[in-house]
Protein backbone atom coordinates (compact mmCIF):
# COMPACT_ATOMS: atom_id res chain seq x y z
CA UNK A 1 0.00 0.00 0.00
CA UNK A 2 2.91 2.43 0.90
CA UNK A 3 4.60 1.80 -2.45
CA UNK A 4 1.45 2.53 -4.67
CA UNK A 5 0.74 5.54 -2.27
CA UNK A 6 4.36 6.39 -3.19
CA UNK A 7 3.91 6.04 -6.26
CA UNK A 8 0.82 7.77 -7.47
CA UNK A 9 2.49 10.75 -5.05
CA UNK A 10 5.49 10.38 -7.61
CA UNK A 11 3.74 10.70 -10.56
CA UNK A 12 2.06 13.73 -9.60
CA UNK A 13 4.99 15.28 -8.68
CA UNK A 14 5.96 13.90 -12.57
CA UNK A 15 3.11 15.99 -14.12
CA UNK A 16 3.81 18.73 -12.50
CA UNK A 17 8.06 18.95 -13.15
CA UNK A 18 6.28 17.99 -17.24
CA UNK A 19 4.32 20.55 -17.24
CA UNK A 20 7.25 23.24 -15.60
CA UNK A 21 9.71 21.72 -18.01
CA UNK A 22 7.35 22.24 -21.06
CA UNK A 23 6.74 25.70 -19.83
CA UNK A 24 11.06 26.20 -19.79
CA UNK A 25 10.76 24.84 -23.39
CA UNK A 26 8.05 26.93 -24.65
CA UNK A 27 9.86 30.08 -23.89
CA UNK A 28 12.98 29.23 -26.55
CA UNK A 29 13.14 31.32 -29.17
CA UNK A 30 13.66 29.67 -32.93
CA UNK A 31 13.74 33.06 -34.73
CA UNK A 32 16.86 34.22 -33.04
CA UNK A 33 19.56 36.12 -35.30
CA UNK A 34 21.87 33.59 -35.97
CA UNK A 35 19.32 30.16 -36.19
CA UNK A 36 18.88 30.40 -39.88
CA UNK A 37 22.61 29.73 -40.49
CA UNK A 38 23.30 27.54 -37.52
CA UNK A 39 25.05 24.39 -37.78
CA UNK A 40 23.21 21.83 -35.79
CA UNK A 41 21.61 18.27 -36.56
CA UNK A 42 18.26 18.70 -34.40
CA UNK A 43 17.37 22.71 -36.38
CA UNK A 44 17.06 20.61 -39.34
CA UNK A 45 14.86 18.20 -38.30
CA UNK A 46 12.46 20.17 -36.60
CA UNK A 47 10.25 21.53 -39.47
CA UNK A 48 8.57 24.24 -37.82
CA UNK A 49 11.17 25.52 -36.02
CA UNK A 50 12.74 25.84 -40.25
CA UNK A 51 9.13 26.98 -41.23
CA UNK A 52 9.43 29.99 -38.30
CA UNK A 53 12.67 31.10 -40.04
CA UNK A 54 10.93 31.61 -43.49
CA UNK A 55 9.68 35.27 -44.13
CA UNK A 56 9.40 37.09 -47.81
CA UNK A 57 13.18 37.20 -48.08
CA UNK A 58 14.57 33.68 -47.17
CA UNK A 59 15.77 31.39 -49.77
CA UNK A 60 17.14 28.35 -49.05
CA UNK A 61 20.06 26.18 -49.16
CA UNK A 62 20.29 22.52 -48.73
CA UNK A 63 23.18 20.55 -48.94
CA UNK A 64 25.13 18.63 -46.58
CA UNK A 65 28.77 18.19 -44.48
CA UNK A 66 30.61 21.38 -46.18
CA UNK A 67 28.64 24.19 -43.77
CA UNK A 68 30.32 22.36 -40.94
CA UNK A 69 33.79 23.40 -42.32
CA UNK A 70 35.68 26.58 -41.77
CA UNK A 71 32.73 27.98 -39.64
CA UNK A 72 35.01 30.70 -37.93
CA UNK A 73 36.36 31.80 -41.37
CA UNK A 74 35.36 35.23 -42.53
CA UNK A 75 34.81 33.42 -45.91
CA UNK A 76 32.14 31.09 -44.49
CA UNK A 77 28.50 31.84 -45.87
CA UNK A 78 27.77 32.42 -42.44
CA UNK A 79 30.27 35.12 -41.49
CA UNK A 80 29.95 36.52 -44.84
CA UNK A 81 26.58 37.93 -45.14
CA UNK A 82 24.48 39.84 -42.85
CA UNK A 83 20.74 38.98 -43.27
CA UNK A 84 20.22 42.32 -45.09
CA UNK A 85 22.40 41.61 -47.21
CA UNK A 86 21.55 37.83 -48.45
CA UNK A 87 18.77 36.41 -46.05
CA UNK A 88 19.48 32.12 -46.01
CA UNK A 89 18.37 29.31 -43.91
CA UNK A 90 20.93 26.66 -44.43
CA UNK A 91 20.01 23.28 -44.23
CA UNK A 92 22.80 20.52 -43.70
CA UNK A 93 24.11 17.63 -42.00
CA UNK A 94 26.49 14.87 -43.41
CA UNK A 95 24.36 12.07 -45.00
CA UNK A 96 21.91 14.76 -45.57
CA UNK A 97 20.95 14.22 -49.54
CA UNK A 98 18.52 14.67 -52.20
CA UNK A 99 15.96 12.55 -51.02
CA UNK A 100 16.39 13.65 -46.94
CA UNK A 101 16.12 17.36 -48.77
CA UNK A 102 13.10 16.22 -50.86
CA UNK A 103 10.93 15.62 -47.93
CA UNK A 104 12.12 18.78 -46.17
CA UNK A 105 11.17 21.02 -49.27
CA UNK A 106 8.05 19.58 -49.37
CA UNK A 107 7.13 20.21 -45.79
CA UNK A 108 8.52 24.00 -46.16
CA UNK A 109 7.21 24.96 -49.41
CA UNK A 110 3.85 25.78 -48.46
CA UNK A 111 5.78 28.70 -46.00
CA UNK A 112 8.28 30.05 -49.31
CA UNK A 113 5.43 32.87 -50.19
CA UNK A 114 8.05 35.82 -50.68
CA UNK A 115 11.46 34.92 -52.36
CA UNK A 116 10.44 31.04 -53.30
CA UNK A 117 14.22 30.00 -54.00
CA UNK A 118 15.82 27.19 -53.35
CA UNK A 119 19.30 26.05 -54.07
CA UNK A 120 20.47 22.76 -53.47
CA UNK A 121 24.59 22.27 -53.12
CA UNK A 122 25.27 18.05 -54.76
CA UNK A 123 28.23 16.48 -53.67
CA UNK A 124 29.14 13.88 -56.04
CA UNK A 125 29.97 11.70 -52.83
CA UNK A 126 25.91 11.27 -52.67
CA UNK A 127 26.28 9.59 -56.32
CA UNK A 128 29.01 6.79 -55.38
CA UNK A 129 27.06 3.32 -56.22
CA UNK A 130 23.45 2.95 -54.62
CA UNK A 131 23.18 6.47 -53.36
CA UNK A 132 22.42 7.26 -49.72
CA UNK A 133 22.60 4.50 -47.12
CA UNK A 134 19.63 3.23 -45.32
CA UNK A 135 21.75 4.11 -41.92
CA UNK A 136 22.34 7.56 -42.77
CA UNK A 137 18.75 8.15 -44.16
CA UNK A 138 17.65 6.75 -41.02
CA UNK A 139 19.93 9.36 -39.18
CA UNK A 140 18.58 12.68 -40.82
CA UNK A 141 14.85 11.22 -40.68
CA UNK A 142 12.60 14.01 -39.26
CA UNK A 143 9.04 12.73 -38.31
CA UNK A 144 7.69 16.87 -38.49
CA UNK A 145 9.20 16.98 -42.06
CA UNK A 146 7.79 13.66 -43.17
CA UNK A 147 4.11 14.33 -42.02
CA UNK A 148 4.36 17.73 -43.71
CA UNK A 149 5.26 16.29 -47.12
CA UNK A 150 2.75 13.81 -47.20
CA UNK A 151 0.05 16.39 -46.09
CA UNK A 152 1.09 18.83 -48.43
CA UNK A 153 -1.57 18.52 -51.14
CA UNK A 154 0.13 21.18 -53.75
CA UNK A 155 2.34 17.87 -54.43
CA UNK A 156 0.90 15.37 -56.82
CA UNK A 157 0.09 12.72 -54.78
CA UNK A 158 2.29 10.57 -57.37
CA UNK A 159 5.21 12.16 -56.32
CA UNK A 160 4.89 11.54 -52.50
CA UNK A 161 3.81 8.33 -53.16
CA UNK A 162 7.18 7.91 -54.80
CA UNK A 163 8.88 9.42 -51.58
CA UNK A 164 6.76 7.88 -49.31
CA UNK A 165 7.77 4.02 -51.26
CA UNK A 166 11.16 5.51 -51.33
CA UNK A 167 11.43 6.30 -47.42
CA UNK A 168 9.56 2.83 -46.58
CA UNK A 169 12.50 1.34 -48.56
CA UNK A 170 15.28 2.55 -46.57
CA UNK A 171 13.99 2.53 -43.40
CA UNK A 172 12.66 -1.56 -43.79
CA UNK A 173 15.73 -2.65 -40.94
CA UNK A 174 14.70 0.12 -38.87
CA UNK A 175 11.95 -1.36 -36.37
CA UNK A 176 11.28 2.25 -35.01
CA UNK A 177 11.18 4.63 -37.98
CA UNK A 178 9.63 1.58 -40.46
CA UNK A 179 6.60 1.59 -38.15
CA UNK A 180 5.89 5.13 -37.78
CA UNK A 181 6.65 5.04 -41.77
CA UNK A 182 4.27 3.01 -42.15
CA UNK A 183 1.83 4.15 -39.63
CA UNK A 184 1.64 7.78 -41.43
CA UNK A 185 1.57 5.80 -45.16
CA UNK A 186 -1.38 3.94 -44.15
CA UNK A 187 -3.14 6.95 -42.63
CA UNK A 188 -2.91 9.38 -45.76
CA UNK A 189 -2.46 6.66 -48.79
CA UNK A 190 -4.62 3.81 -46.89
CA UNK A 191 -7.79 3.05 -48.50
CA UNK A 192 -10.03 2.63 -45.33
CA UNK A 193 -7.53 3.17 -42.68
CA UNK A 194 -9.65 3.24 -39.82
CA UNK A 195 -10.28 5.84 -37.25
CA UNK A 196 -8.23 4.59 -34.72
CA UNK A 197 -5.52 3.95 -36.91
CA UNK A 198 -5.57 7.69 -38.01
CA UNK A 199 -5.73 8.72 -34.47
CA UNK A 200 -2.59 6.74 -33.69
CA UNK A 201 -1.03 8.29 -36.73
CA UNK A 202 -2.06 12.11 -35.44
CA UNK A 203 -1.25 11.27 -32.04
CA UNK A 204 2.69 10.05 -32.91
CA UNK A 205 3.14 12.41 -35.55
CA UNK A 206 2.60 15.03 -32.66
CA UNK A 207 4.35 13.18 -30.03
CA UNK A 208 7.76 12.70 -32.27
CA UNK A 209 7.08 16.36 -33.44
CA UNK A 210 7.37 17.71 -29.80
CA UNK A 211 10.10 15.64 -29.35
CA UNK A 212 11.88 17.37 -31.95
CA UNK A 213 11.04 20.59 -30.86
CA UNK A 214 12.08 19.57 -27.23
CA UNK A 215 15.64 18.43 -28.46
CA UNK A 216 16.07 21.50 -30.24
CA UNK A 217 15.24 23.60 -27.03
CA UNK A 218 17.80 22.31 -25.06
CA UNK A 219 20.62 22.25 -28.31
CA UNK A 220 19.25 26.28 -28.23
CA UNK A 221 19.78 26.60 -24.43
CA UNK A 222 23.20 24.63 -24.86
CA UNK A 223 24.41 27.10 -27.46
CA UNK A 224 23.60 30.54 -26.95
CA UNK A 225 27.07 31.47 -27.48
CA UNK A 226 27.09 30.49 -31.01
CA UNK A 227 23.58 32.02 -31.87
CA UNK A 228 24.32 35.49 -29.92
CA UNK A 229 26.61 35.95 -32.99
CA UNK A 230 24.42 37.75 -35.76
CA UNK A 231 25.14 36.24 -38.97
CA UNK A 232 27.41 38.68 -40.77
CA UNK A 233 30.03 38.69 -38.09
CA UNK A 234 33.40 37.71 -38.91
CA UNK A 235 34.49 35.25 -36.56
CA UNK A 236 38.07 34.40 -37.73
CA UNK A 237 40.90 34.40 -35.54
CA UNK A 238 43.75 33.21 -38.15
CA UNK A 239 43.51 34.86 -40.70
CA UNK A 240 45.12 38.56 -40.78
CA UNK A 241 45.10 40.95 -38.22
CA UNK A 242 42.13 43.10 -39.57
CA UNK A 243 38.87 43.31 -38.06
CA UNK A 244 36.78 44.34 -41.17
CA UNK A 245 34.23 42.64 -42.70
CA UNK A 246 35.48 40.94 -46.72
CA UNK A 247 34.31 43.40 -49.25
CA UNK A 248 32.16 40.57 -50.78
CA UNK A 249 30.80 43.01 -53.72
CA UNK A 250 34.77 42.24 -55.65
CA UNK A 251 34.28 38.37 -55.62
CA UNK A 252 38.05 38.33 -57.51
CA UNK A 253 39.73 40.68 -54.78
CA UNK A 254 38.30 38.16 -52.41
CA UNK A 255 39.31 35.10 -54.58
CA UNK A 256 43.01 36.69 -54.62
CA UNK A 257 42.30 37.48 -50.57
CA UNK A 258 41.70 33.62 -49.73
CA UNK A 259 44.41 32.28 -52.60
CA UNK A 260 47.00 34.48 -50.58
CA UNK A 261 45.72 33.42 -47.04
CA UNK A 262 46.30 29.94 -47.76
CA UNK A 263 49.62 30.08 -50.51
CA UNK A 264 51.97 28.24 -47.95
CA UNK A 265 49.19 26.09 -46.29
CA UNK A 266 49.09 23.06 -49.05
CA UNK A 267 52.57 21.85 -50.54
CA UNK A 268 51.55 18.07 -50.52
CA UNK A 269 50.41 16.06 -53.67
CA UNK A 270 46.47 16.44 -53.04
CA UNK A 271 46.86 20.81 -52.69
CA UNK A 272 44.64 20.09 -49.78
CA UNK A 273 44.88 22.13 -46.01
CA UNK A 274 48.37 20.94 -44.95
CA UNK A 275 47.03 19.91 -41.45
CA UNK A 276 44.54 17.40 -43.27
CA UNK A 277 47.32 16.12 -45.52
CA UNK A 278 49.39 15.16 -41.96
CA UNK A 279 46.86 14.12 -40.01
CA UNK A 280 44.11 12.09 -42.31
CA UNK A 281 45.80 11.54 -45.65
CA UNK A 282 49.85 11.17 -45.34
CA UNK A 283 50.11 7.28 -44.06
CA UNK A 284 47.34 6.33 -45.93
CA UNK A 285 48.32 7.80 -49.44
CA UNK A 286 50.15 5.07 -50.94
CA UNK A 287 47.85 2.46 -50.13
CA UNK A 288 45.14 4.28 -51.24
CA UNK A 289 45.43 3.75 -55.05
CA UNK A 290 42.50 1.36 -55.54
CA UNK A 291 40.56 2.47 -52.97
CA UNK A 292 37.56 3.67 -55.22
CA UNK A 293 38.14 0.97 -57.86
CA UNK A 294 34.71 -0.40 -57.00
CA UNK A 295 33.08 3.01 -56.65
CA UNK A 296 30.76 4.13 -59.62
CA UNK A 297 28.37 7.03 -59.97
CA UNK A 298 26.24 5.82 -62.34
CA UNK A 299 23.92 3.80 -59.73
CA UNK A 300 20.20 4.72 -60.08
CA UNK A 301 19.14 5.49 -57.09
CA UNK A 302 20.43 9.20 -56.31
CA UNK A 303 19.66 10.57 -59.65
CA UNK A 304 16.03 9.18 -59.03
CA UNK A 305 15.62 10.54 -55.73
CA UNK A 306 16.99 14.11 -57.43
CA UNK A 307 14.32 14.20 -59.34
CA UNK A 308 11.92 13.67 -57.25
CA UNK A 309 13.67 17.06 -55.11
CA UNK A 310 13.02 18.53 -58.53
CA UNK A 311 9.33 17.52 -59.27
CA UNK A 312 8.71 18.95 -55.45
CA UNK A 313 10.18 22.11 -56.69
CA UNK A 314 8.36 21.99 -59.86
CA UNK A 315 5.03 21.86 -57.90
CA UNK A 316 5.39 24.66 -55.72
CA UNK A 317 6.70 26.46 -58.24
CA UNK A 318 10.35 27.32 -57.07
CA UNK A 319 12.78 28.70 -58.56
CA UNK A 320 15.83 26.42 -58.14
CA UNK A 321 19.69 26.42 -58.64
CA UNK A 322 21.12 22.90 -58.96
CA UNK A 323 25.28 23.45 -58.00
CA UNK A 324 27.27 20.38 -58.69
CA UNK A 325 30.25 21.06 -55.88
CA UNK A 326 34.17 20.33 -56.96
CA UNK A 327 35.68 17.72 -55.34
CA UNK A 328 39.13 17.11 -54.74
CA UNK A 329 40.33 16.15 -58.51
CA UNK A 330 44.01 15.13 -57.50
CA UNK A 331 42.82 12.56 -54.94
CA UNK A 332 39.89 10.98 -56.76
CA UNK A 333 42.06 10.41 -59.85
CA UNK A 334 45.06 8.64 -57.63
CA UNK A 335 42.08 6.68 -55.81
CA UNK A 336 40.96 5.47 -59.35
CA UNK A 337 37.72 7.78 -59.14
CA UNK A 338 38.43 9.27 -62.25
CA UNK A 339 37.63 11.74 -64.46
CA UNK A 340 35.36 10.22 -66.90
CA UNK A 341 33.14 9.05 -63.66
CA UNK A 342 33.00 12.63 -62.76
CA UNK A 343 32.07 13.50 -66.43
CA UNK A 344 29.60 11.18 -66.48
CA UNK A 345 28.10 12.61 -62.84
CA UNK A 346 27.81 16.03 -64.73
CA UNK A 347 26.10 14.61 -67.98
CA UNK A 348 23.46 13.57 -65.93
CA UNK A 349 22.90 16.27 -63.22
CA UNK A 350 22.67 18.34 -66.40
CA UNK A 351 20.29 16.14 -68.41
CA UNK A 352 18.27 16.07 -65.81
CA UNK A 353 18.09 19.82 -64.62
CA UNK A 354 17.12 20.52 -68.44
CA UNK A 355 14.27 18.58 -68.12
CA UNK A 356 12.94 20.28 -64.97
CA UNK A 357 14.30 23.29 -67.04
CA UNK A 358 16.18 24.73 -63.37
CA UNK A 359 19.71 26.31 -63.43
CA UNK A 360 22.51 24.43 -63.14
CA UNK A 361 26.34 25.73 -61.87
CA UNK A 362 28.73 22.92 -62.30
CA UNK A 363 31.61 23.45 -60.31
CA UNK A 364 32.93 20.39 -61.21
CA UNK A 365 36.14 22.41 -62.99
CA UNK A 366 37.58 23.91 -60.23
CA UNK A 367 38.75 20.31 -58.85
CA UNK A 368 42.06 21.05 -59.75
CA UNK A 369 42.03 24.27 -58.01
CA UNK A 370 45.44 24.16 -55.68
CA UNK A 371 43.65 25.44 -52.27
CA UNK A 372 40.07 25.06 -52.78
CA UNK A 373 39.32 22.01 -50.42
CA UNK A 374 40.67 21.11 -46.95
CA UNK A 375 40.33 17.31 -47.95
CA UNK A 376 38.62 15.65 -50.76
CA UNK A 377 35.40 17.37 -50.46
CA UNK A 378 35.19 20.33 -48.21
CA UNK A 379 35.56 23.61 -48.71
CA UNK A 380 38.32 25.77 -47.86
CA UNK A 381 38.55 29.53 -47.75
CA UNK A 382 38.69 29.85 -51.86
CA UNK A 383 36.36 27.12 -51.77
CA UNK A 384 33.88 29.40 -49.67
CA UNK A 385 34.74 32.54 -51.89
CA UNK A 386 33.24 30.54 -54.45
CA UNK A 387 30.58 29.16 -53.07
CA UNK A 388 29.50 32.21 -51.37
CA UNK A 389 29.68 34.13 -54.91
CA UNK A 390 27.60 31.31 -56.39
CA UNK A 391 25.04 31.66 -54.11
CA UNK A 392 24.60 35.19 -54.06
CA UNK A 393 24.77 35.33 -57.29
CA UNK A 394 21.33 32.92 -57.34
CA UNK A 395 19.97 35.11 -54.43
CA UNK A 396 20.04 38.50 -56.55
CA UNK A 397 19.56 37.08 -59.93
CA UNK A 398 23.24 37.88 -60.86
CA UNK A 399 25.24 35.56 -63.09
CA UNK A 400 28.74 34.97 -61.44
CA UNK A 401 31.48 36.66 -63.06
CA UNK A 402 33.78 34.21 -64.70
CA UNK B 1 -12.52 14.88 13.10
CA UNK B 2 -12.71 13.24 9.75
CA UNK B 3 -10.60 16.19 7.73
CA UNK B 4 -8.22 16.18 10.78
CA UNK B 5 -7.38 12.64 10.74
CA UNK B 6 -7.04 12.95 6.81
CA UNK B 7 -4.56 15.63 7.79
CA UNK B 8 -2.26 13.26 10.11
CA UNK B 9 -2.59 10.55 7.80
CA UNK B 10 -0.80 13.23 5.24
CA UNK B 11 1.45 13.80 7.78
CA UNK B 12 2.34 10.38 8.87
CA UNK B 13 2.44 9.55 5.37
CA UNK B 14 5.19 12.37 4.19
CA UNK B 15 7.42 11.88 7.55
CA UNK B 16 7.68 8.24 6.52
CA UNK B 17 11.53 7.76 5.56
CA UNK B 18 10.38 4.57 3.47
CA UNK B 19 7.66 6.72 1.64
CA UNK B 20 10.04 9.31 0.89
CA UNK B 21 12.21 6.79 -0.40
CA UNK B 22 9.90 5.60 -2.88
CA UNK B 23 8.41 8.31 -3.68
CA UNK B 24 12.18 9.76 -4.79
CA UNK B 25 13.11 6.42 -6.15
CA UNK B 26 9.61 6.13 -8.60
CA UNK B 27 10.13 10.34 -9.21
CA UNK B 28 13.58 10.16 -10.65
CA UNK B 29 12.48 6.85 -12.68
CA UNK B 30 10.14 8.60 -14.06
CA UNK B 31 12.10 11.82 -15.32
CA UNK B 32 14.88 9.91 -16.21
CA UNK B 33 12.33 7.65 -18.64
CA UNK B 34 10.43 11.13 -19.61
CA UNK B 35 14.35 12.62 -20.50
CA UNK B 36 15.32 9.54 -22.44
CA UNK B 37 12.43 9.31 -24.23
CA UNK B 38 12.48 12.81 -25.03
CA UNK B 39 15.90 13.27 -26.35
CA UNK B 40 18.02 9.51 -26.81
CA UNK B 41 16.66 9.76 -30.74
CA UNK B 42 18.85 13.27 -30.86
CA UNK B 43 22.05 11.09 -30.13
CA UNK B 44 21.82 8.73 -32.54
CA UNK B 45 24.71 8.46 -35.36
CA UNK B 46 25.02 6.33 -37.90
CA UNK B 47 28.21 3.81 -37.44
CA UNK B 48 30.37 4.45 -40.61
CA UNK B 49 32.89 6.94 -41.34
CA UNK B 50 31.02 9.86 -43.75
CA UNK B 51 32.67 10.55 -47.40
CA UNK B 52 35.80 12.12 -46.22
CA UNK B 53 37.63 9.73 -48.06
Amino acid sequence: MKKLQAFVCAFVLFVVFAIALNAVVDNVDFTQPGFSTWYNAAKDRCAPALSANIDDTTMLVMGSSEFNHQKKSKYHIKNMFSKEDMDVLLIGQPYAQSLSHAITLASLAPDMKGKKKVMLLLSPTWFKNEGVKPEAFASRFSDSAYVGMLTNTDIPLATRQAMAERAAELLKDNKDLSKRVNLYNNAVFGKNPGRLRLFEAFFTGWLQSERERSQLSAEVKLNQKVLKKAPGSSQDETVGDSDEMPDWKTWDAMWDEADRDTADDHDNPLNMDERTWEEKFKDKYLTSGNLHRNTRLDGPNEYADLRLFLSVAKAEKLDVEIVILPVNGYWYDYTSLGKSQREYLSDEVAKITSEFGVKLADLSDYSYEPGLLTDAVHPWQKGWVLLDETIFSFYKDEEPAD
Amino acid sequence: MKRFSLFTRMKNLLTDRGFRKYTLFFFACMVVLYIFLIYAGGMSQPEFTYAEF
